[in-house]
């Protein structure tokens, strides 16, 4: 269809968009003046114009006539509304993670973390003739618990690193410890992110079969929704073990290597792994929901596009995951 | 989800017993088996950045293309989901990996003195 149709349908004549944006213009209004009065209303009235517009959009009134709403204009004429819709929200996602994304690897290719030592450890072998190789030089400069041996670092780097490498004139930590250096040690402090990486792939695929046997129309609808059930609750307890492992692996590194959220580092691994985990969180909040569904027999093949666009956001967080866990986590 | 399958993807199905999304699994987890070995093979520093990051680029591939469907759903939502990593890409080589002066060189309106309310502790 195209904008010529857009008289065919009728205007929505809804002032729910207007209400929504002026929503978020006191609440960002209220945010960006730390007044918590004006950020509550503002979040108050956003969430009132967008689900006083869903209301108005989706069809509640039990009709199957109605189907799923297809959306009219470029770029996305023709195609379903609401998938449409998940991918804008995704690449929304995509921008806020390449946000924390960028910034990490700010700090890792600039300030002085274990990737600019390694550089130096080359350097010193290249043009001082420091002995070794640079995992030699490198493990010279920590003792067993990570603290670092300045003056056996500089010895072994033939005096490339020294003080300065290590504490900032103004006195500010100039090097900063990140994640990897205490994880990739130590195979058991790796351990809950390697199961998690793998758990995710998993619970994606069971996502992909969930979706597969709701599509079924093979299946009687008892056993179908059965499958997706089983299939779903796999998701979610898979998701569970990701959370679990994420906290015990959080508290292992805060308690066991002192690296916590006061650190440079530490802020940069807990804000982008926590935004991560809560959008696990939030996707198990909204499994639930579906495998509720599943249990009073809910889904069938009409239907299981929830499912598929459930699945997106899922496979998303796992998209995220294959990003954070080699550079957070691995180097 | 492209469960009417053609092409490379119905053989694949005809050949194995197993669809796409099976194969993409197995693949996956190969391939994050892999990833987690690299860093333990005593690699040198760019082969274990290089083995990482084609690691990274083929699980994404997996995940995009075939969990997400958009190996088969229409051309205009890959085009969505590839739209923000324009930015992404300009932020990195804005910023991710150039002097600090890409930073500190910012105007005074990127800068958080600029509305006076904190000041930035960057070293």
């Amino acid at each position: 269809m195209s904008y010529d149709d857009h008289d065919d349908h009728g205007h929505h004549g809804s002032w729910a968009p207007i209400i929504a944006s002026l929503g978020t213009m006191m609440f960002l209004y209220g945010f960006s003046e730390a007044s918590m009065g004006i950020t509550a209303i503002g979040i108050a009235v956003l969430t009132w114009g967008l689900f006083t517009w869903w209301k108005g959009d989706l069809p509640f009134d039990g009709s199957e006539k109605m189907g799923e709403l297809v959306a009219f204009g470029t770029p996305f004429g023709g195609m379903k509304i609401r998938k449409a819709g998940i991918w804008l929200f995704l690449m929304s996602e995509v921008m806020i993670f390449g946000s924390f994304f960028g910034a990490y690897m700010r700090m890792r290719s600039n300030w002085n973390t274990h990737w600019t030592l390694r550089d130096k450890a080359q350097e010193a072998i290249d043009t001082l003739g420091a002995e070794g190789t640079v995992d030699s030089i490198v493990k010279k400069c920590f003792d067993d618990h990570h603290h670092v041996k300045e003056e056996a670092c500089e010895i072994a780097t033939n005096g490339l690193v020294n003080n300065s490498f290590w504490v900032a004139a103004d006195g500010v930590p100039a090097y900063h410890h990140v994640a990897a250096e205490y994880i990739t040690a130590d195979f058991m402090t790796l351990l809950p992110g390697a199961i998690n990486t793998f758990a995710l792939i998993l619970s994606s695929f069971t996502v992909v079969l969930a979706l597969k046997a709701a599509k079924n129309t093979d299946l009687e609808p008892n056993v179908r929704n059965k499958k997706v059930r089983n299939y779903l609750a796999m998701t979610l307890a898979l998701g569970t073990l990701f959370l679990i492992l994420k906290l015990w692996e959080w508290n292992h590194l805060i308690h066991d290597y002192d690296f916590t959220i006061s650190t440079l580092a530490g802020s940069f691994f807990y804000v982008t792994t926590g935004a991560h985990g809560i959008h696990v969180f939030v996707g198990l909040i909204f499994i639930t929901y579906f495998i509720y569904k599943a249990h009073i027999g809910g889904w069938d093949p009409n239907n299981a596009q929830s499912i598929e666009y459930y699945g997106l956001y899922w496979h998303f967080v796992d998209l995220a995951w294959v990003v954070i866990f080699p550079a957070f986590y691995l180097y | 989800m492209g469960e009417h399958q053609t092409g490379w993807q119905k053989w694949l199905h005809d050949k194995t017993g197993q669809d796409v999304y099976f194969w993409n699994f197995v693949i996956l987890m190969i391939f994050t088996a892999i990833e987690v070995g690299a860093v333990y093979l005593s690699l040198t520093y760019g082969a274990t950045v290089f083995a990482l990051v084609s690691v990274g680029i083929v699980k994404f591939f997996g995940i995009a293309a075939f969990f997400m469907h958009l190996w088969d759903d229409e051309r205009e939502l890959t085009y969505t989901f590839a739209f923000p990593f324009i930015f992404v890409i300009i932020l990195f080589i804005g910023i991710a990996f150039t002097s600090p002066g890409s930073v500190m060189g910012l105007p005074a309106w990127c800068s958080p003195e600029f509305i006076g309310s904190y000041s930035s502790t960057a070293p």
